[in-house]
């Protein structure tokens, strides 16, 4: 952990300062929010530097990355404390600037816990163990939307993307970079062909700013996250318009590094699950825009697992395609 | 019309205009060099930000990082969020492409700067056009805006090139202090200056307006009527003034020459009429007395004959006596006109003197005899003083003096009573022009006749107070008189 503090707080620091400008309807609770952020974060780090202490257990170093806002400063202190009251254990939030980053942290026991994008956990299933599935909207499922500007009324499928600027969140992604991959390849479209360039923004809501403003005229992200902008900062939104969503695929789970201990993984598991029987608890969803949690089955996945190997495969055939 | 308006308006618009343009000319003068300045400011610390985005866009761009290099860049543009024309911020590659831009929409991504109106060749500066090594300032004058160009380099490899876009809106509002600061010091010098301009203006004006009011009445009014300015100055307009008052004083001199003349050409027609009628009235008349005389000497003696004759008789020596009067014989044979003949004049008229109560000054200097006939002296001398006494009021005063100076006879006989009136003076020599009970009318019209033909003047000056009439005879020189 040479740079506790690295990119992605100096991005989520611009970003809130953006933020913090634009008027919304809750420009208070986000502003003070995305101030107790950097606050928190700056701690956070302080904290690890210095070795944390000599707590009776090490601290649970949880590792979230942007399958959710990850700009919510005040809620992820409230949600820590949360966690750790209920936990009776330190928690440490852990953000990188990618999913790649967070599941090799995972993948080598620096962290004990993620919240990670179904593609990464199908790829790594045998090292991660699923803890929790978030439900949404009454499913532990969502979709990739494809966004592009409202203004661009004309464009209503991949067919008519040929020669944009496109955004992808993460190549880690599942609805962000891996389902559009597919649902190209399934209309015999190649990313690299079609579109005039790409760049990946490393944040689902990220990618619905870069439409927005028009950096990208089109971009691939997280129905989740979408949805839950719109209720957040609806003005953000409303400058994108989706054009399609894709098939149901598992929600980004909650996962533990296989080393951790069984009763670690099942008090830790209970606690997710058990969210929406207590008030906080109940209170955090909502901020989340979530119904709560749910153990989840590894099978939910199998479908991006497929996709995964169509998109491969198609690859692997080599240019006829 | 402007060249129809009078100097009292127009002095002061000339002062007000010269303000004006002086104000224009410093504002303009100022607003130039405040907004060079300005722009020299600008382009400074554009090339400082330039530099500090350069640097932070490398890694970036060497990364294809889009997100990141527009969140760096948008960090610059939102901090100017609140200004009506932020500024814009464009990042090309090395190719001269589109690599981000904190306006996508005006700019989008891989466009070539040429065609989103970043050309980076320009006259004024060649450096961008050589591959933007060097930071370029452009001043981008179809665009209106500023532009500066600071390349993008990474270990000596050029890897494109940052764009700052200013609006030259920026460089406006000093320019707007200044022309508001202009503007009000100009009202400021002109509400105290313009009174003063007028009041100038006014004076300087005033007497060309009076000469123009006065040359414009000179067909209109007599000269004497005309009031002119009192100008004392040697300049144009004091020259101008003296000038058309000695024209107006030549002016009045001709008419008054004019009018004497007419007067004199009247009375001489008169004279030459009366001679003439005379003469023709005389030769019968003679005939006719001595048809009489000789009748009262052979003719019946009865009394009611003679006592017609006798009535026929005095009404034509009535007539013979008019006729005499009315032609005034020069050629009356007498005496040169000596001190003794003047004197007895005096004592000829003093009883009438006494009878008006009136005082007489009497100054009479001449000695020994001039050469001047004496009966028509005394006449004209007699005519003046019954005129004089007849003028003058119970217990008034009459003058006369007489005085031989240079070969010519002065005579000024003066008195106090009421003086002539102006509609009378011009007929006042005319015969039967009486002006007043008694009299025969014919008195000053003889005293004329008789000056005119010794070649003298005769003049009459009257006055409240004072009325007087001068008489000059000159000598007949080596003639009959002497």
């Amino acid at each position: 952990m040479t740079r506790p503090c690295g990119g992605a707080a100096q991005r989520e620091a611009t970003w809130a300062l953006r933020k913090s400008r634009a008027p919304f309807e809750r420009g208070d609770d986000m502003r003070r929010t995305a101030c107790s952020l950097i606050a928190v974060l700056g701690l956070w780090c302080a904290d690890s530097a210095s070795g944390a202490g000599p707590p009776a257990r090490a601290a649970l170093k949880f590792g979230i990355t942007a399958v959710i806002l990850q700009d919510q400063g005040e809620f992820l202190a409230q949600w820590e404390a949360h966690l750790e009251e209920r936990l009776g254990r330190d928690v440490g939030f852990v953000q990188r600037g990618s999913y790649a980053e967070i599941s090799e942290l995972l993948s080598k026991d620096e962290i004990d816990i993620a919240w990670v994008c179904g593609a990464p956990y199908v790829r790594h299933r045998d090292r991660w163990r699923l803890v929790a599935v978030p439900v949404f909207e009454g499913t532990p499922r969502y979709r990739s939307y494809l966004i592009v500007r409202a203004s661009d009324t004309r464009r209503r499928s991949y067919a008519d993307l040929r020669g944009v600027v496109f955004a992808y969140s993460d190549p880690d992604s599942n609805s962000g970079y891996l389902v559009p991959q597919y649902e190209m390849l399934k209309r015999g479209l190649r990313s690299a062909t079609l579109f005039r360039k790409t760049f990946f923004t490393w944040a689902h809501q990220d990618t619905v700013r870069a439409v927005a403003v028009g950096l990208a005229q089109a971009g691939a992200v997280d129905g989740y996250i979408w949805e839950t902008l719109a209720r957040i900062e609806p003005e953000l939104t409303h400058q994108t318009r989706v054009v399609a969503r894709s098939d149901w695929y598992g929600f980004p789970p909650i996962v533990a590094r296989v080393s951790l201990a069984a009763d670690d993984l099942d008090a830790i598991r209970r606690i997710f699950v058990s969210m929406e029987d207590n008030d906080e608890g109940r209170r955090l969803l909502g901020r989340m825009n979530l119904d709560g949690f749910v153990p989840g089955e590894d099978t939910w996945y199998d479908r991006i697992q497929q996709i995964i190997r169509f998109v491969d495969g198609r690859y692997a055939q080599g240019p006829q395609l | 019309m402007l060249r129809d308006l009078s100097y009292r308006y127009k002095i002061p618009l000339a002062f007000t205009g010269v303000i004006l343009l002086t104000a224009i000319a410093l504002a303009s003068t100022t607003a130039v060099r405040t907004y060079e300045s300005a722009r020299s400011d600008l382009f400074a610390s554009a090339e400082g930000l330039g530099a500090v985005l350069a640097n932070a866009l490398a890694d970036p761009i060497r990364k294809d990082a889009v997100w990141t290099a527009y969140l760096r860049i948008q960090g610059l543009a939102s901090a100017e969020a609140g200004m009506s024309d932020p500024l814009a911020v464009v990042v090309a590659d090395a190719r001269g492409r589109v690599f981000v831009s904190s306006r996508p929409e005006q700019f989008p991504i891989l466009a070539r700067l040429e065609d989103v109106g970043l050309a980076a060749g320009s006259p004024r500066d060649g450096a961008a056009a050589k591959g933007g090594r060097t930071p370029a300032a452009i001043e981008d004058e179809a665009g209106d805006r500023l532009l500066m160009m600071v390349p993008i380099e990474f270990a000596g490899a050029n890897l494109g090139r940052v764009v700052l876009i200013y609006p030259r809106s920026r460089l406006l509002p000093p320019l707007y202090e200044i022309v508001r600061g202009t503007v009000w010091t100009t009202v400021l010098v002109l509400l105290a200056l313009v009174p003063l301009a007028w009041g100038w203006g006014g004076r300087v004006a005033a007497p060309l307006v009076h000469l123009a009011d006065g040359m414009s009445k000179v067909a209109i009014l007599a000269p004497e009527e005309i009031v002119l300015p009192q100008i004392r100055s040697g300049d144009e307009i004091g020259r101008l003034t003296g000038q058309f008052r000695m024209m107006l004083r030549d002016l009045r001199e001709k008419r008054d020459v004019e009018r004497q003349m007419v007067a004199t050409e009247r009375l001489a027609a008169l004279g030459r009429l009366s001679a003439g009628v005379a003469h023709e009235i005389n030769n019968p008349l003679g005939g006719m007395l001595t048809a009489l005389s000789t009748w009262r000497r052979h003719g019946g003696q009865e009394a009611l004959s003679h006592r017609t004759v006798s009535l026929l008789e005095r009404g034509l020596q009535q007539i013979r006596e008019t006729v005499s009067a009315l032609l005034v014989e020069a050629r009356l044979e007498t005496h040169p006109l000596s001190a003794q003949d003047i004197d007895d004049v005096r004592t000829l008229v003093l009883p009438e003197v006494h009878k008006k109560h009136a005082t007489l000054r009497w100054e009479s200097t001449v000695t020994g005899s001039m050469a001047l006939p004496s009966t028509q002296v005394r006449q004209v001398l007699i005519n003046l003083l019954l005129n004089a006494i007849e003028a003058v009021e119970d217990g008034g005063a009459i003058g006369c003096d007489v005085r031989r100076h240079e070969e010519r006879l002065h005579i000024t006989i003066e008195d106090d009573g009421d003086p002539i009136p102006d509609e009378h003076v011009e007929h006042l020599f005319e015969p039967f022009a009486r002006h007043h009970a008694g009299g025969s009318g014919l008195g000053l019209w003889v005293t004329y006749q008789i000056v005119q033909q010794f070649k003298g003047e005769l003049t009459v000056d009257s006055r409240p107070g004072l009325t007087r009439f001068r008489v000059e005879l000159p000598f007949a020189g080596g003639g009959r008189w002497a």
